[in-house]
């Protein structure tokens, strides 16, 4: 027989694996949570905003008496994940991480959830976009960059996300703000975006600081401006749109959400816990080593900021011919 | 396509053909059913039609070139492949009940659970195969057929459900 | 690169987690490719999912010791029991398995651990050269140089299936079709979804590889009659005797060169590098005429080749994004997993990750010999597990894992849509292998011809405007044309006569 005896104490090893999740858990009512929460983070491990949640998730367990579960359930452009979390038993133990797809992706995909579906509970900061362009260029400044995109004898090629994406909007939103014309040239995600810069394949892009934050110090690329309140802790030389006259504050944004119905106590425990969490300075800290920019806010406040995201964001897909799902 | 004359039998050259045929119908059926494909508004980029359309030519006529050498072959060659659909039908019997079995089983999943939906399927499967194998007895099979689904089950769980911590079932 | 290679290389060496890990992956790289039915793609497929959780580098460390491992492993079941456990081996039992019939299987073993393991090494050498090059040169590389790379490399699918070209060109094209699958990039119009959002994201590379090459040789074992316990011949110790092996130097080098070259090409892959060595190692031999009856050159040239692939077949993976075999398909899987896009950038934003995936398969290599040397015959008993066992866990493995790549149950549809698929078209002797090329490069091809007219204002010009896309283009060509001209040239001779 192929199975001799060395294989026993394996055997035992395993038995007592498997039986030992069922010996645990003998059902008294316990003081909520009693057992294991698991986070959803809705894209693929690896990217920003898995970082963002494992962080959060990390943080957010030390005030705990149970282990946080970080899962990615990712796919259709982060509407799986929050699916799952929307369609998962709202007893509190299902907790998510999100950002701005939700908004762009109710109105382009009709499969999607929309923002009602679920009930985002706190907020952790935005990641605002910029405006960078290649120095070789010779635009020096974002009023430069507007003439030479209205005058230029070429439109000026910007990278982007696909349709719906965060730099894609960013750059439809300066279009119409600024009244020029660009050529929206699309990239799969930010790395590419990041690589089409650098080579020279586009003179611009619309992606978060972070990104070329290295050749905006070495000089390669210069960032015009931050499209955000106020300006960004890694380039604090940069100025702001609005610093510009420019009236422009978007970019992705995360935050944490559960699904609608949960009971008032453990919904106020959870709001409580992760708005703690991330005003935690520690937090902020480990935060800031991964470049996030962190801006508490409880469920009130951040309902406002969703909505009033969803209110810039909609005449823009509208006009992208991306609004398939759902009309306003 | 001369080279395909000599490696393979005519009835394979049609069953492999009509594979390849359907493909093509299904993208063309669907191609045509996405009204959205065609509008032509996408100014210098070639828009989302365009490579599509060129593959689905290209399958639609390399399967009916493959149909065409092996209808042409038949008639060469009268007796080759007899029997030929059906030793392919019943050939795939086993690993088409299999098949549905495997579906059967992640449905199962969310409703029974890992550990006992897994042993079920392992023992089940284990013990219909080792029946057809057919060089032990029926009793002899079941200690190891056991043996084989708890190592097998136990495994599984240890990697994938406790250590990684997979949300399935 | 070389002082991130020693700083990598010590962290790994000082490490036990790293090196426990490295360990047990080349165990289960040698057990699992001797285990006749899983080929080494195989194996690092359902193994994948293993490394969701773990860093980058830990999942590099782990997948390099079962690719490297799987490798020799497949020789080890090509040599004892004539079946070869992977495509590569496929011409290691014309000499192995005779040398097994002869009482030397011990011999060939040798013959076959020390040559794979030379022929690794070089062809890791050739990597670590030649690979920065590429990438520098692809640096240069925009849109439509990579539209036009891909093109060739679609071209090359005619060449990665001997005997069947033109059922491979169209198993690459049903490829590219799955590809297109989900959301459009440019305009974000779906395509192929057929109204079911599961469809939208796309058909996953790793899903596609589990059922192709994991769950389709399920089905194919549970038809082709499931085999009780088989035996397994009786094993001597392994020595390498050095008056032999030093024969042997020139074949060995001779078969990596080839071995690292032809790897190198897309979509080539290990079967053509060994069909080419073995043949090339008949002509160079004295004892050319007894091939077939275990010569040693038959075996060490191939094993050398087969291994030195695996370092050729990263070149183009690591450096243009595009793999060179279909173990390196997975490999690419498992990088986008973990959120590493492979191509120029990774060589300049992530020297110390190109450095680390060196290090792994340099200690793959390393451990590979090692425990090839002391527990081959506990390998060989396992080969006597039965297969009805065996098929039903690999089955659940399938599952499983690819359930685990994104915890979503659709996954696990595709995974066994494309195990049946996978299945269908082995009984019709489609080939499988070009329809995971043509899925990985189809999005590449399309992305970047679009992103190239955009940015030429729509003028096709601009891909023989420039000298790289216009060599890629002649490139294709030729490829494509020149089997064409010696058919005619031999279909006109054969008219006069």
């Amino acid at each position: 027989m192929a199975f001799n005896i060395n294989y026993r104490r394996l055997v035992i090893a395993a038995v007592i694996i498997i039986l030992s999740p069922v010996a645990c858990n003998n059902g008294t009512e316990a003081p909520f949570p009693s057992n294991p929460i698991t986070f959803v983070v809705n894209w693929p491990a690896g990217g920003g905003m898995d970082r963002a949640g494992r962080l959060v998730a990390e943080y957010a367990r030390k005030r705990l008496d149970v282990p946080i579960a970080v899962i990615n359930v990712s796919g259709a452009g982060g509407a799986t994940g929050v699916r799952h979390v929307a369609e998962s038993d709202p007893d509190g133990y299902t907790v998510g991480i999100l950002g701005a797809s939700l908004v762009a992706s109710q109105y382009i995909n009709p499969n999607a959830n929309s923002v009602d579906d679920i009930d985002i509970i706190s907020f952790i900061g935005p990641d605002p976009a910029a405006l960078q362009v290649r120095s070789d260029s010779g635009i020096n400044s974002l009023e430069d960059y507007v003439q030479r995109a209205q005058s230029g004898p070429t439109p000026i090629k910007n990278g982007n996300d696909a349709p719906g994406g965060v730099s894609h909007i960013a750059a439809t939103l300066l279009q119409r703000l600024t009244n020029i014309e660009l050529t929206l040239v699309p990239y799969r995600g930010y790395a590419p975006t990041v690589a089409a810069i650098v080579s020279g394949e586009v003179q611009s892009s619309t992606l978060p600081v972070h990104q070329l934050i290295d050749q905006h110090e070495a000089g390669d690329i210069k960032i015009l401006g931050v499209m955000s309140e106020e300006r960004h802790f890694m380039a604090p030389d940069v100025l702001t749109f609005k610093e510009q006259g420019i009236d422009l504050v978007t970019g992705d944004w995360r935050a944490i959400y559960l699904p609608n119905n949960i009971p008032e106590d453990r919904h106020a425990f959870l709001e409580t816990l992760f708005f703690e969490t991330i005003s935690d300075p520690e937090f902020q800290e480990a935060a800031r080593q991964l470049s996030f920019f962190i801006t508490p806010m409880m469920a009130e406040e951040t309902k406002l900021f969703v909505e009033d995201f969803d209110r810039s964001l909609y005449p823009v897909l509208l006009e992208s011919g991306l609004v398939k799902a759902r009309q306003k | 396509m001369s080279e395909n004359h000599s490696r393979f039998g005519p009835k394979n050259q049609i069953a492999a053909g009509l594979f390849l045929m359907l493909w093509s119908v299904i993208g063309w059926l669907s191609l045509i059913g996405s009204p959205a494909l065609w509008v032509n508004e996408y100014g210098v980029d070639p828009g989302p039609s365009l490579l599509p359309i060129i593959s689905l030519t290209i399958l639609s006529l390399g399967a009916l070139a493959l149909i065409g050498t092996g209808a042409l072959q038949t008639r060469v060659q009268q007796h080759a492949g007899t029997r030929y659909w059906a030793m392919q039908i019943k050939g795939s019997l086993m690993p088409g009940l299999f098949a549905i079995s495997l579906i059967i089983y992640i449905t199962l999943i969310d409703v029974v659970g890992f550990i006992p939906m897994s042993a079920i399927f392992s023992i089940t499967w284990m013990y219909i195969l080792g029946v057809k194998s057919g060089n032990r007895t029926y009793s002899s099979l079941l200690p190891l057929v056991a043996m084989g689904a708890f190592i097998g089950v136990s495994l599984i769980y240890f990697v994938f459900l406790y250590l990684i911590g997979v949300p399935i079932g | 690169m070389i002082t991130e290679f020693f700083s990598i290389a010590s962290a790994v060496a000082t490490d036990p987690y790293l090196l426990g890990l490295s360990a047990l992956g080349t165990i289960l790289g040698i057990l699992m490719g001797c285990l006749p039915g899983i080929s080494s793609t195989m194996a690092l497929a359902i193994l994948l999912p293993v490394t969701y959780a773990m860093s980058p580098l830990a999942a590099m460390v782990f997948l390099m010791a079962v690719f490297s491992a799987s490798v020799f492993g497949g020789s080890i079941s090509a040599i004892l029991i004539n079946i070869p456990g992977t495509p590569g081996a496929i011409v290691t039992q014309l000499e192995g398995y005779a040398m097994t019939k002869d009482g030397r299987a011990s011999e060939a073993l040798t013959y076959s651990l020390f040559s794979s393991t030379i022929g690794g090494i070089v062809g890791l050498i050739i990597l670590m050269l030649v690979a920065p090059l590429v990438a520098k040169a692809a640096m240069q590389f925009r849109s439509p140089e990579f539209a036009m790379t891909t093109v060739f490399g679609l071209t090359m699918l005619a060449y990665s299936t001997p005997g069947s070209t033109f059922r491979g060109i169209l198993s690459g094209v049903v490829g590219l079709l799955c590809g297109m699958v989900g959301f459009d990039l440019v305009t974000d119009v779906p395509r192929f979804d057929f109204g079911t959002s599961a469809l939208q994201s796309g058909i996953g590379l790793v899903p596609l590889t589990v059922g192709l090459f994991g769950l389709a040789e399920v089905f194919r074992g549970i038809e082709g009659g499931v085999k009780g316990a088989r035996k397994t011949p009786k094993l001597g110790a392994l020595m390498p005797s050095f008056e032999k092996v030093r024969r042997l130097w020139k074949t060995i080098l001779r078969g990596s060169a080839l071995g690292a070259i032809i790897g190198a090409i897309p979509a080539a892959g290990s079967a053509i590098a060994v069909a080419v060595s073995y043949a090339q190692e008949q002509r160079f031999s004295k004892r050319g005429d007894k091939f077939g009856t275990g010569v040693p050159e038959g075996l060490a040239g191939p094993e050398a080749a087969n291994n030195a692939c695996v370092g050729g077949a990263l070149v183009p993976l690591m450096t243009l994004g595009i793999p060179g075999d279909t173990m390196t398909a997975v490999l690419m899987g498992a990088l986008l997993i973990h959120g590493l896009r492979p191509g120029p950038m990774l060589f300049a934003e992530r020297p110390d990750f190109v450095a680390s995936v060196y290090v792994a398969l340099f200690l793959a290599l390393l451990l590979t010999v090692v425990f090839g040397f002391l527990l081959v015959r506990h390998f060989v008993r396992l080969m006597r597990t039965p297969d009805h066992i065996l098929l039903v866990i690999i089955a659940m493995l399938c599952v499983v894992g690819s359930f685990a790549i994104r915890n979503n149950i659709t996954d696990v549809y595709i995974m066994i849509a494309f195990g049946v698929i996978g299945y269908i078209m082995n009984r019709l002797d489609i080939p499988v292998a070009p329809l995971a090329f043509g899925l990985i490069l189809g999005p590449i091809l399309e992305e970047n011809l679009r992103r190239s007219l955009i940015i030429s204002d729509g003028s096709w010009l601009v891909f023989i405007e420039r000298p790289i896309a216009l060599t890629m283009v002649v490139l294709s060509v030729s490829a494509l044309v020149f089997p064409l001209l010696q058919r005619a040239k031999t279909l006109a001779s054969n008219l006069k006569r």
